[in-house]
């Protein structure tokens, strides 16, 4: 198993508190805080540590709940139920982030600035090894993006959203359709291994 | 203290009872994926090897898609995805290991094809069974080093994944009465268990589905309760 080195320096502010999170408040969105979303389909589950908090097992295709920080914090990416770190960044906003981690991470910027009622705001994480970019088609609006990385947040009418991603040559890598909430920024995720499996999820943030 | 809590949760959620609908479609099924071991070679015939015997035990709908011959880090997880999508098993039991060890593929590559299946299931909300391999002995006793090795990186996961253990290697290590030559296997060949070596297996996969620990001093008999048989079915022996 590849396993990189990593020590997150996190620095944040707002929000607090101890304790260990699994699974609880993923649909709640707090002012600032940290997440991991785990796309490498070849890895183990991990956990997110900050500020004594822990994420729980973060598996294959799902996000963790935001862990609530205060100050500057050492933040450690765990394989999960060991003592070994994988991973490294370092996070430097007082905002939410997310750490997408696919043979590596990269550190995302959630969006947080309010939407007018009756939109939400919709973006694309590409977590499908062997597919460098894909183009992706969000309710009318076109983006594209490259492995491990994200569209811009895309506003469109609350109610149902259509996505389309696909590769630059037009191949198909996942679609569907969701109900979004006015004023609720959202997630697509899309993870796997091209011509293997690809698994897409949506979530808050 | 904070250390042995955290063992009492891993040692706790291993022997949890996993026989769930998940998919809730009313019916709890297992399909069991693997090589020639899976597929029931060496039985006698009809018995249908370990999956067969897992649902007259359990009394469940058990599809059994083992393949001769098959290596996980090669076909094996090639097939994996098209086999979980047209499943509407709640439970995956997977055995891989003793074709990969006859071209001596590196612990490293097992684990990373099997955390890769294992995901694979996990993401589609199957419950996986991990198995660990059996030694072979007499005229495959060569393979052996491989899936030593290969049942470690098993157990390694179950852990890390949160799957449940069927340990076939320690069944064979505990109940084997001849060590260098087990009377479980078809002999002299060394590979695929003979109908008692399968009647062991299921007895393993039945406990692991079950939460219970086959191998303390009163698994076998707690099994046999479970599945309500007489005193003295369950030959899978404890650790001494």
């Amino acid at each position: 198993m590849k396993v990189l080195i990593l020590a997150l320096t996190l620095i944040g502010c707002g929000g607090g508190g101890g304790g260990t999170s699994s699974g609880s408040g993923l649909d709640r969105l707090p002012s600032s805080g940290v997440r991991v979303i785990h796309t490498d389909i070849d890895a183990s589950p991990v956990r997110l540590v900050a500020g004594g908090q822990s994420s729980g097992d973060v598996r294959f295709g799902e996000r963790g709940a935001y862990l609530s920080v205060a100050g500057e914090v050492l933040a450690s990416l765990f394989i999960s139920k060991t003592e070994n770190v994988t991973a490294s960044t370092s996070v430097t906003s007082n905002q939410r982030k997310s750490i997408v981690f696919a043979d590596g991470v990269n550190v995302l910027d959630d969006f947080t600035d309010l939407i007018p009622a009756g939109f939400a705001r919709v973006r694309v994480v590409h977590g499908v090894k062997g597919i460098g970019s894909v183009s992706v088609l969000v309710s009318g609006k076109t983006g594209s993006t490259n492995y491990r990385e994200t569209t811009e947040y895309f506003e469109v009418p609350a109610g149902k959203v259509d996505y389309l991603v696909t590769t630059s040559s037009g191949g198909r890598v996942a679609g569907g359709s969701f109900e979004a909430q006015s004023q609720k920024p959202y997630t697509v995720l899309v993870s796997g291994d091209s011509g293997y499996f690809v698994i897409k999820n949506v979530f808050l943030g | 203290m904070k250390t042995f809590f955290s063992l009492l949760l891993i040692y706790s959620s291993l022997f949890a009872q996993v026989l769930k609908d998940f998919n809730s479609d009313g019916t709890v099924s297992v399909l069991t994926f693997g090589d020639s071991i899976t597929a029931g070679v060496g039985d006698s015939q009809g018995l249908g090897g370990y999956p067969k015997r897992l649902g007259n035990y359990l009394g469940i709908p058990v599809s059994n898609r083992g393949i001769s011959s098959e290596r996980l880090i090669t076909d094996g997880q090639a097939r994996f995805p098209s086999v979980m999508l047209s499943s509407s098993a709640d439970i995956v039991v997977i055995l891989e290991g003793a074709n990969d060890a006859i071209f001596r593929e590196s612990s490293s590559d097992y684990e990373r094809a099997l955390q890769r299946v294992i995901n694979v299931a996990t993401a589609l909300g199957k419950k996986v069974v991990l198995g660990a391999p059996q030694r072979p002995c007499c005229n495959k006793g060569a393979r052996g080093p491989f899936t030593d090795a290969y049942a470690g990186v098993v157990r390694k996961l179950s852990i890390i994944n949160d799957a449940p253990l069927a340990d076939f290697d320690l069944a064979w290590r505990t109940t084997c009465k001849n060590k260098n030559a087990c009377e479980l296997y078809v002999l002299p060949e060394g590979l695929h268990p003979n109908r008692t070596g399968y009647d062991v297996m299921a007895q393993v996969v039945s406990a692991a589905l079950l939460g219970i620990d086959i191998f303390a001093p009163s698994g076998a008999a707690e099994l046999e309760g479970a599945l309500n048989l007489p005193k003295g079915s369950v030959i899978v022996k404890g650790e001494s």
